[in-house]
């Protein structure tokens, strides 16, 4: 047995020797690292690297002169793995699990298994000194918050979370994008029905009810007043009047210092009601919970046969918007669409405080110094102020140029967008596209003032006797059996709920009891640990 | 069974009756059943969107349009699709037919030593897997893991078939083999001159089940594989008619929500072209079946 | 489609005289037969199935599925202390036991009005109708299904058309089983009936003639001959079809469920992907999981194939 313990890391010396030296002979400079670069700054050892995103890259689509551009820049060959989105999850979790992670990859960052991989070994920790070396990327990871505060858990760092805003953030506090409808303008009109910034849940359905009951469209029964997915009415209607109905914020800590669940607060049911008011009355689809991604929002944009969509609150969601409908409809948006902020009952405004990320980029354990550092100046040069510029308007003087004013102009044709001239550009894999979109020319401006207005409503009315459910890092870093067990799709069950026959507050408390087993153990943990 | 039904029918035929009539009218009605679904699945793929939103119970479209089919092969994926699921049926039928029948056929022979204990260790695994993560590191450790090759593997054997053709070698008359053998013929011999070609109804059926297991498959090519060119059919069905809605609540990415919508248009177009290969070969195994599986299932 | 004597023949056992290694070498040749068959087993069930003692372990990556610490049952309490655990696998019976009593006489149904059909050609030509759905993947038929039966679908414009209530089968869920039997019923039924209809032509025709000659009616013939001689057939399906109860349909709900039938869709094996996949806990849990159900149905097929032969049928296992 000692011998054999013994004998394991002599032979991996022997072993590692043998390989330095044929690297050595097969090639003449390999002497330290593959990073040297040559006298004109390019990296002499080609590196082929392999990456694991959710961007579907088509056959081919690498060869264009815009992937190109990175790889002969930073001397790669990419090896892109595609990851689909239905099944992103179980995929990343295979391959952390069996140590089979491409050397990059875009994971979902959860809690409770970031701790598990951490303690057995499954991420690559990076160097300590990797801020210094790499001062973009520190930079845009210092904002996202949720670095630092794992470093203080884990003592080093093993992700990096994705920045949502670097150089732009629209308005402070952030709130989340969510929460932003579209309506008919020139249905509104026709109906007499005022243009505001923001709505309560009960006068949007007022206005539902208007344009079912009028009908100025002349659709028929084909209108669909509220065009909602589960998810949709979740953020829409429930969350409007209940900050805590959300995943997100589901166990908090209220003004008691004690931790509650949101679902089973009065204002969840206050929601339902509003959300089985609208189901019955016929202003949602009556199958609206079966609509996957984009079904609900394409009655609106693509056959202009609702009221209300739900939006969110990025400018490119509305230039998107603007596109589809020219497209779909042959009108322009700005005629007929009017965007604005949902508010609870109560005249209160609520919605999430934004945490500055959304998923995670991590390396395999097993990833090569090397690599590492090529993947980390790749990073770095994506999160500087040029590489964003690449990444979003493409290259200057062919796809983009600065005017009199200084500012960046699009030089693409009418009608198209980068996309279209460089399908996939996954090589932004750190800071994320909302970021840019503040800024970005390609978006018309209006929509762009209107986004950031929109942001700065948020956070002004939040602050202002609104309800913002605040990120409690206690909870979010907090890992166990009992609370991984007690996570449910609350916008199914909230669907499911208000579609039960019988009275929706006897449901309701049948159901919040049916989950007792589950979420009383975590409200235990959490009390105990946390609360004061 | 040809003798059988030929009998039959020799001292049935000529009394068509008012029952037969109903039986007749039952059996179309049936298949209209059956049927009317597909018919109007491919009247939605040749219809246009407007056309389809006023009238979504059409059998025949009005003004048929190939708009959904040309939106579909321009998106290409479904082209890849096609031709990763050939080349695994082209590697893995092959394959599958000779792990199955080789072992079939050894455990139809006469009792010999281990006999029962290897068949229940082929029934056993009919109830008991070890799950997908052992399996995912297995074929991680012999490095084919994204490859096409872990999904061919993986398909190519199943004990449920493997049953199905030892029973109906069992039913074959021993006295060929045995002549053979007394001939010299060794038993692989035997399998590839002598059996397998008396085997075509069974060879027939389990051909057809593993090609539309092949065929049918997406979980395996879901775990395994990594690369979007190397998606099979299914799973880029799945993409465009499940769509199946992540739960990515918290996103406010916008990389997470541009995805590309598809028309129900397409949609049924992308069932069509899926169902026509099918519908190709379908009747040309089809007359095998019902001997492959009664031998197979049921030991006379 | 189903095996039904699973089992080698049972001949009298005859002590032999020659020793076992003369008798393995006697039959070399059929072991070298075996030999591409059990590698697939060993490479890609056996040693897979060392996984199973996940059940009982911690699972830790990095020690490997060997290496991780033991924990007895502790797994299993965490299971059973799960409420939805519990609800998933009586769903699943539920589910697959009313399915199963519904949909197993439709087969045969079919199989006799086919047998009954004089014309054969046209007879051909309905097995070749009624087969093929059998043989799209629930991708396929999901995309169908939907087509059909969603609210402004081909059914629902049907009923209203001539005037009747619509329903709405693909989000309540009380229309829920009922929509799995149908597309079921839809999809598998021709398949089914091809087996009974091959038994039946094994049949032995004299039988029949010999009641024409009593002046039997077809009915008559029917219940006399044709049902008590495919008897056996029934049994081994019906058995096999009992051993799946704990895994049947995994596919079909998938793929066919929504929001709105997460209650009544989430049986065990959809309970497993989830827990697998999606819930963050370890993959330890899910092969308790996994494990339990593998037990049960085990269990399940022993019984259903016991009782059969106490009801002096053939069972599974001679």
């Amino acid at each position: 047995m000692n011998t054999k313990k013994l004998l394991k890391p002599l032979l991996a010396v022997a072993l590692s020797a043998v390989m330095v030296t044929v690297t050595a002979c097969s090639k003449d400079s390999a002497s330290s690292g593959g990073n040297e670069k040559d006298a004109e700054g390019n990296y002499k050892d080609k590196l082929k690297i392999s990456v694991a995103q959710t961007t579907e890259v088509k056959d081919g689509v690498l060869d264009n002169e815009f992937h190109k551009y990175w790889m002969d820049k930073f001397n790669v060959d990419w090896d892109y793995n595609y990851v689909q989105w239905d099944s992103w999850p179980e995929k990343l979790r295979l391959w952390i699990n069996s140590g089979d992670l491409p050397d990059v990859a875009s994971w979902n960052y959860v809690h409770g298994d970031f701790m598990n991989y951490v303690d057995q070994g499954l991420l690559y920790k990076f160097p300590d000194d990797w801020k210094e070396r790499w001062p973009n990327i520190a930079a845009a990871y210092k904002l996202t918050g949720l670095g630092d505060k794992l470093e203080e858990l884990t003592g080093g760092t093993y992700i990096l979370p994705k920045p949502v805003y670097y150089q732009n953030k629209p308005a402070d506090p952030l709130v989340n994008q969510i929460g932003v409808i579209a309506l008919r303008k020139d249905w509104a009109k026709a109906v007499g029905f005022e243009l505001k910034d923001a709505y309560t849940t009960s006068e949007l359905m007022h206005y539902a009810e208007l344009i079912k009951e009028k009908d100025p469209g002349k659709l028929g029964s084909k209108l669909v007043p509220m065009s909602y997915n589960a998810d949709d009415a979740l953020t829409n209607i429930i969350m409007a009047n209940s900050e805590h109905s959300r995943v997100e914020s589901a166990f908090y800590k209220g003004e008691d210092g004690k931790f509650h669940w949101g679902p089973a607060d009065p204002e969840t049911l206050t929601g339902l009601k509003d959300m089985q008011k609208a189901y019955k009355e016929g202003l949602l689809n009556p199958e609206f919970y079966t609509w996957k991604n984009n079904e609900g929002s394409d009655n609106f944009r693509v056959k202009g046969v609702a009221g209300i969509m739900s939006l969110g609150g990025l400018a490119s969601y509305r230039q998107d918007l603007d596109k589809n409908i020219q497209k779909n409809l042959g009108v322009s948006s700005d005629d007929m669409v009017h965007t604005a902020i949902v508010l609870g009952d109560d005249g209160k405004y609520r919605n999430l405080e934004q945490v500055n990320f959304w998923s995670t980029l991590i390396f395999s354990p097993n990833i090569s110094k090397e690599k590492f550092e090529r993947i980390m100046d790749i990073l770095d040069y994506s999160t500087s102020k040029e590489g964003q510029m690449l990444i979003n308007m493409g290259f200057e003087g062919k796809d983009w140029k600065y005017d009199d004013k200084n500012e960046p102009v699009s030089l693409l044709p009418e009608g198209t967008t980068l996309e279209d001239k460089y399908p996939a550009r996954f090589e932004g894999l750190y800071v994320l596209g909302d970021d840019f979109s503040v800024v970005n020319p390609a978006i018309k401006k209006e929509y762009r003032d209107r986004a950031v207005e929109l942001f700065q409503d948020k956070a002004k009315l939040g602050k202002e006797g609104g309800k913002l459910a605040t990120y409690d890092w206690d909870v979010q870093l907090y890992d166990s059996k009992a609370k991984s067990q007690a996570s449910f799709d609350y916008q199914n069950e909230y669907a499911n709920l208000i579609l039960q026959s019988g009275d929706l507050e006897v449901n309701w408390k049948k159901w919040v009891q049916s989950k007792q087993s589950l979420v009383q153990p975590v409200l235990d943990e959490l009390n105990s640990k946390f609360a004061k | 069974m040809s003798t059988a039904t030929a009998k039959r029918h020799k001292y049935r035929i000529g009394k068509m009756t008012f029952l037969d009539y109903t039986l007749l009218v039952v059996l179309i009605i049936l298949s209209l059943m059956i049927l009317i679904p597909f018919i109007n699945v491919i009247a939605i793929s040749f219809a246009s969107q407007k056309e389809y939103a006023d009238n979504p119970m059409m059998l025949f479209p009005k003004h048929p349009t190939l708009d959904a089919y040309k939106a579909l092969f321009n998106d290409g994926r479904i082209l890849t699709g096609f031709w990763n699921t050939l080349k695994i049926l082209v590697v893995g039928l092959p394959l599958s037919l000779f792990l199955t029948s080789t072992m079939a056929y050894g455990l139809s022979r006469d009792k010999f030593p281990g006999k029962k204990i290897i068949f229940f260790l082929v029934l056993f695994t009919m109830i008991f897997n070890g799950g997908i993560v052992p399996l995912y590191l297995v074929m991680k450790s012999i490095h084919l893991t994204s490859t096409l090759w872990s999904v061919i593997l993986v398909g190519s054997f199943s004990a449920f078939n493997m049953i199905l053709m030892m029973n109906y070698f069992q039913g074959l008359p021993d006295s060929l083999m045995e002549s053979a053998r007394l001939d010299g013929a060794g038993e692989w011999r035997i399998l590839f001159s002598i059996v397998l070609p008396l085997a075509a109804p069974i060879m027939a059926t389990i051909t057809l089940f593993y090609g539309v297991a092949f065929w049918n498959g997406w979980y395996d090519a879901m775990i395994f594989l990594r690369k979007a060119d190397m998606l099979p059919l299914q799973n880029v069905l799945r993409t465009i008619i499940v769509e199946s809605s992540t739960n990515v609540s918290n996103a406010s990415s916008v990389d997470a929500l541009n995805k590309t919508g598809f028309s129900t248009g397409m949609k049924m177009a992308s069932v069509f072209v899926s169902m026509v290969p099918i519908m190709c070969f379908f009747p040309l195994l089809q007359k095998h079946f019902a001997k492959g599986v009664l031998t197979g299932a049921i030991k006379t | 489609m189903k095996p039904a004597a699973l089992g080698p023949d049972k001949k009298l056992r005859v002590r032999s005289a020659t020793p076992w290694y003369k008798e393995i070498w006697k039959h070399r040749m059929t072991y070298t037969l075996l030999i591409p068959g059990l590698i697939w087993l060993i490479l890609f069930a056996y040693l897979p199935m060392g996984g199973l003692s996940l059940a009982f372990k911690h699972y830790k990556a990095n020690e490997g599925i060997w290496g991780s610490p033991w924990v007895g049952f502790e797994n299993f309490k965490y299971v059973f202390r799960d409420p939805t655990f519990a609800q998933a696998v009586w769903r699943t019976l539920y589910i697959n036991i009313i399915k199963l009593i519904i949909t197993f006489p439709f087969p045969i149904l079919l199989a006799l009005l086919l047998n009954e059909l004089r014309m054969r050609k046209t007879k051909k030509l309905f097995q070749t109708v009624f087969t093929f759905p059998q043989f799209l993947s629930w991708i396929i038929v999901s995309g169908i299904v939907i087509n059909v039966l969603s609210y402004d679908g081909l059914l629902n414009s049907t009923l209203q058309l001539v005037g009747l209530p619509t329903i709405n089968f693909l989000g309540s869920e009380k229309m829920f089983l009922p929509m799995l039997i149908l597309t079921d019923v839809w999809k598998s039924t021709g398949w089914g009936a091809i087996i009974f209809l091959a038994a039946i032509s094994g049949i032995d025709q004299d039988q029949y003639e010999s009641a024409q000659i009593d002046g039997a009616s077809r009915m008559q013939q029917i219940f006399k001959i044709t049902l008590p001689n495919i008897l056996p057939t029934v049994t081994v399906m019906f058995i096999l079809n009992v051993g799946g109860l704990m895994s049947a349909g995994f596919d079909q709900i998938f793929n066919l469920a929504n929001a709105a039938t997460q209650n009544v869709s989430q049986v065990l094996d959809v309970y497993i992907y989830r827990i697998t996949f999606q819930s963050s806990t370890d993959f330890s849990f899910s092969t308790a999981v996994s494990l339990f159900r593998s037990l049960v149905n085990m269990v399940l097929l022993l019984a259903a194939d016991r009782v059969a032969k106490l009801m002096g049928g053939d069972g599974l296992f001679r």
